[in-house]
């Protein structure tokens, strides 16, 4: 298990890009990390694969610190999301690079994969589109049969075909015993991908769910009677949101469903429907709770972009000022 | 946790990853090697060390910054950075094995230069000494470490390549050259300073990428053979370049370790290392112009003002070049103003200094004794710094100098010599001559000052005599290292001849013993080197342009090269022959022939030491010893092989023939005597009106006697025979020389004087 400690991360006298922040990474997970850019998604990619040292905390890996250890390092493979792939150097040329690493480092593996995505694996990589070299790295990741691996924007540039097949090979890795963790921007990128979510903003986690759990837990009723009604047709229960027009009411109600059905169905309603969220709608609604805006936390809100470039500069993972 | 600092895979890797620049490095080494060796190897007849691979002490700067870029780029970039900081090794392992892999290729960058010139010099059949390419590698690999951990030092300090490769070379060249700028003009400044306390801080002989380059700054010549040799061959150097370079690799390895990976794309990983690389870079040039101005330079000067804007845009264009952005200029404008401040504090308080010391008296009742200092390499000297004087006559006549240094203005117009207190004058001739010595002066409870002190003509020559008479100054001065002591001692000098002299100098008195001494002697230990002696190949004298070069301008004047035994004495007895032994170093120049003497080289504990005895008639048994040992292992033998065979077998060619003989030891009715023999004609229209076959038997005779050991009562001759066999075709032509040293039996005498025009030109006479 990677852990991480109250662990901060201060780039020049004032920046940080990571405050405080505590989070466990279980084995036999895909675990996504997502928030705006700035959120401090890379630099804690960067820290947990031990690129980077804390300014405090720890990070720790199966209880032990990750940072400069040789034989922990070998069980966690890094994929940032500004790939190292010199123009000069083919991918079975960089494979001897990671064989030499990695003891898990399998080239029959690497030479499936590669057949799979149906890349030439001698072509240089100056020849190869930006979604290629994406699928390269990916590959290479994964060739190299580390229990963790750690990738920072990695569906960013691939196809759906292509997004489908990494995801895949992803599930395979899980299901061998690896973990894997996903930082994105994208909610809809990881909404079907990962078990686990963490929503990073401004150097912090915000959140953090199963998504199976966040996404059963909530969920929206529509409902119609013939007779006037109100929101007290939802008492006892947990209601995050209500709007209603004429004789038509929409809910987003948490809680279980069987039972708000039941206790719903009760009241002879004209026409009720209990619809499945999206897990961007599940955000909006358990952010709000929390007193969080939804585009501020994973947007960036509306001064994130200037915001974000400046800070670039001084933070190298493109983190943002707290 | 156990780290290890090296990873074999990572090594094989890294070695496949710089293969492109490692190898083109090597390939084009070579080829340039080969380009430029051939006319140098063509115009040689045997190659020293500076004409061996030259090539190769210019990629001694350029190769290793090729190969730490190639190995640590990614330092640079933020992706590679990433990617190579999240591999699984140990900074320090990463580190250390991608410097070793880049120093792999520069090892075989230099072995295959040598071996490509070895080649060539084989292919050529030109002269060279196979141990001369084991003892450059070592001096090739040792300047290339020194450079390369410059290098991965200064990458390892900052973030992009711009600001790495200005670190790489300010980390090379400036803290040697302000160092020595320092001293030197501190030295000018106050003649009372003794910067040689500062050594090696000052000794910037010791650095060997800085010296090449200063030697070949300071000689228009850039492939000045004796100052290359000197510098390639010299232990103390190399041993000191190979520490230094140790430690910066440490330092590198110890940066690199705290470098954040973060640090990649910026000049530097922080700000204030960023505001001390721009000071530390435009600091020279306010140090250069605060210098000037202590030393009489006006504001009025030119001079000072280029210095300043030079110090001020070097500072403002580092920062715009390695941020490649504005913005930094204002803090930079912030800090700037400190920069001339602090250098003119360091300058400053460097005077400050030297006003204090040249302020202080020290008068006969507070000396309670004192050392002569110890300045240069003699051995000689380093026995007589050991002699604590304490004669309050001496202690008197230092008083009285030191009294006198006082009086004299602190800054002379011509720096005085540190060296041996030769008389000196000055530009300024309303100063007196002066010599000055650095003496070590005890005052008392344990306090020492060193200073130099300057002595007036008549003070020299009180503390000179003063001295002479001292009775430990006698027992330390003039003489022979003990054998512990002796590291080396040049030539093939045995035991037996060690004995050998040890017994003869010990029974000269004091005085022969300073004259067989060479006191003076400062030439390079290089020279005289055992291997020097032992070429591969020899071949002839080559081509008529080395005969043209080698005669004089003007008919019937001699060579100016050293004329051999110049202190000759007729009549000489057997043991006595000749005043002066005179050896050929080789067969790198006809006239390359210079006295016989043996240095020795050691440390005295940890002071490095040089001396040199000259083997002369006060030394007899040594200096037959030596002769013999040369003859016996002569190195000319191919050449005389050679020379027959060009000589004997067409006599009939020779256009010119020429003998010159000093003979030594000629028996004649039961008594020896001496004697000069000239033969033929040097003059270039002039014919030998020999028979062919006298020719031939002049020819072998001497050849033969060249290959045989002179006898310590035998008669020998010191030889020149030159002889020229013009080519049918053309107006060029083959000279043939040599210099040496022959054996004549007694029917050798009878042949060589019945030959025509071969009557010894000093008549045999009856010595006593």
């Amino acid at each position: 298990m990677i852990q991480t400690i109250s662990v901060a991360k201060r780039f020049g006298p004032d920046t940080y890009a990571l405050r405080d922040l505590s989070l466990e990474i279980p084995t036999g997970c895909i675990y996504g990390l997502v928030g705006s850019n700035g959120a401090g998604k890379s630099t804690l990619l960067r820290l947990l694969s031990g690129v980077y040292r804390p300014t405090q905390g720890r990070v720790l890996l199966d209880e032990k610190p990750l940072y400069d250890d040789p034989a922990l390092k070998a069980r966690v493979c890094f994929l940032a999301d500004e790939l190292y792939l010199p123009s000069s150097s083919n991918l079975f040329s960089l494979a001897k690079t990671y064989a030499a690493a990695y003891p898990t480092f399998s080239m029959e593996k690497l030479k499936s994969i590669v057949s799979l995505l149906q890349l030439d694996g001698k072509a240089s990589f100056s020849r190869f589109s930006k979604g290629m070299r994406r699928q390269a790295a990916v590959a290479l990741a994964i060739a190299s049969q580390t229990d963790y691996l750690l990738l920072d924007e990695t569906f960013d540039g691939l196809d759906p075909v292509m997004r489908s097949l990494v995801k895949r090979l992803l599930y395979a890795e899980v299901e061998r015993g690896a973990s894997a963790v996903i930082a994105s921007h994208s909610l809809r990128e990881l909404e079907d991908t990962c078990d686990q979510l963490a929503l990073l903003h401004k150097g912090g986690i915000v959140f953090e769910s199963d998504i199976q759990n966040l996404k059963t837990s909530l969920f929206k009723v529509q409902l119609a009677f013939s007779h006037p009604f109100g929101q007290e047709v939802f008492a006892g229960m947990q209601l995050l949101e209500y709007q209603q027009q004429g004789s038509v009411a929409t809910a987003v109600v948490r809680g279980d469903r069987d039972e708000a059905r039941a206790r719903l169905r009760a009241l002879s309603p004209l026409v009720l429907d209990l619809l499945p969220l999206t897990l961007e709608e599940v955000f909006v609604h358990e952010l709000s709770a929390l007193g969080y805006q939804f585009d501020e936390a994973l947007l960036g809100g509306e001064e994130t972009p200037a915001a974000s470039k400046e800070e670039q500069k001084d933070a190298p993972g493109g983190e943002t000022k707290p | 946790m156990k780290k290890p600092l090296f990873h074999l895979k990572l090594y094989l890797e890294s070695l496949r990853q710089l293969r492109l620049a490692g190898l083109s490095l090597a390939v084009t080494a070579v080829v340039l090697n080969v380009v430029v060796q051939l006319p140098l190897s063509a115009s040689q007849t045997m190659i020293q060390p500076a004409y061996f691979s030259p090539v190769l002490s210019v990629c001694m700067y350029f190769g290793p910054v090729l190969l730490a870029l190639a190995a640590f780029s990614f330092l640079f970039r933020r992706s590679g950075s990433d990617f190579f900081h999240a591999l699984p090794y140990s900074r320090a392992c990463l580190f250390l094995t991608r410097s070793l892999a880049a120093l792999t290729y520069l090892a075989l960058t230099n072995i295959l230069g040598l071996l490509s010139s070895a080649a060539l010099f084989a292919l050529l059949k030109v002269p060279f000494v196979p141990l001369h390419a084991c003892i450059l590698f070592i001096s090739y690999m040792v300047g290339s470490l020194l450079v390369l951990a410059c290098a991965l030092l200064g990458f390892s300090l900052s973030g992009n390549a711009f600001s790495g490769l200005i670190l790489t070379v300010a980390l090379l060249f400036l803290p040697r050259g302000i160092s020595v700028l320092g001293a030197q003009l501190m030295t000018e400044q106050f003649s009372r300073l003794n910067v040689t306390t500062l050594s090696p801080l000052t000794d910037w002989t010791l650095n060997l990428p800085f010296r090449l380059i200063m030697d070949t700054l300071f000689n228009t010549d850039v492939l000045y053979p004796s100052l290359r040799t000197y510098v390639l061959l010299d232990f103390r150097t190399v041993l000191y370049t190979f520490l230094l370079g140790a430690a910066y690799i440490a330092l590198g390895c110890l940066a690199f370790i705290k470098r954040p990976s973060e640090a990649a794309e910026r000049p530097a990983p922080t700000t204030w290392q960023q505001h001390l690389y721009r000071c530390l870079l435009a600091s020279p040039f306010f140090l250069i112009a605060a210098f000037f101005l202590l030393n009489g330079v006006s504001w009025s000067d030119d001079i000072l003002y280029f210095l300043l804007v030079l110090g001020v845009a070097v500072y403002f264009l580092y920062e715009l070049i390695s941020t490649r952005s504005a913005r930094g200029l204002l803090s930079a404008l912030k800090v700037f103003p400190w920069v001339p401040i602090a250098c003119f504090c360091v300058v400053g308080s460097f005077v400050l200094y030297g006003k204090l010391d040249a302020s202080r008296s020290y008068t006969a009742e507070n000396i309670r004794s004192f050392q002569l200092g110890y300045y240069t390499t003699d051995y000689q000297s380093l026995r007589r710094s050991e002699v604590r004087f304490t004669d309050p006559e001496l202690i008197s006549a230092l008083a009285d100098a030191i009294e006198y240094t006082n009086g004299q203005p602190p800054s002379r117009v011509t720096a005085v010599s540190y060296d041996e207190p030769v008389l000196m004058g000055t530009d300024d001739f309303s100063l007196p001559a002066v010599s000055v010595r650095n003496v070590v002066l005890d005052i008392g409870l344990g306090r020492r000052v060193v200073m130099g002190v300057e002595f007036s003509e008549p003070l020299d020559k009180a503390f000179t005599a003063l001295l002479e008479q001292n009775e430990d100054y006698r027992a330390t001065s003039c003489v022979l290292p003990e054998d512990k002591e002796i590291l080396r001692i040049s030539g093939d000098f045995s035991d037996e001849m060690l004995t050998s002299l040890r017994e003869e100098f010990d029974a000269l008195d004091y005085e022969k013993r300073c004259e067989v001494l060479l006191l003076d002697y400062s030439s390079s230990s290089a020279w005289s080197a055992p291997w020097y002696d032992t070429p591969t190949y020899v071949s002839e004298v080559p081509a008529e342009e080395a005969y043209v070069e080698s005669t004089p301008d003007e008919p019937g004047m001699e060579p100016s090269a050293p004329v051999p035994l110049s202190g000759y004495e007729n009549g000489a007895e057997p043991g006595e022959d000749a005043w002066l032994f005179y050896r050929q170093d080789g067969a790198v120049h006809p006239y390359d022939v210079r006295p016989y003497t043996v240095s020795f080289e050691g440390y005295r504990g940890l002071r490095r030491f040089y001396t040199q005895v000259q083997l002369n008639g006060d030394l007899p048994r040594t200096a037959m010893r030596c002769l013999r040992e040369q003859q016996s292992g002569s190195s000319l033998r191919w050449r005389i092989s050679q020379m027959r065979d060009a000589l004997t077998l067409k006599p009939g060619e020779i256009s010119q023939l020429y003998c010159y003989m000093e003979m030594v030891n000629i028996p004649s009715e039961g008594k020896l005597y001496g004697g000069e023999v000239s033969i033929g004609s040097k003059g270039v229209d002039e014919q030998v009106e020999w028979s062919e076959e006298q020719k031939t038997t002049l020819i072998n005779m001497l050849l033969d006697g060249c290959t045989t050991e002179p006898h310590e009562d035998g008669c020998f001759a010191y030889v020149v025979l030159e002889a020229y066999i013009p080519n049918q075709n053309d107006y060029s032509g083959t000279y043939h020389h040599l210099n040496g040293l022959v054996e004549l039996d007694e029917e050798d005498l009878k042949v060589l004087f019945s030959l025509p025009g071969c009557a010894p030109f000093v008549q045999p006479e009856a010595n006593g």
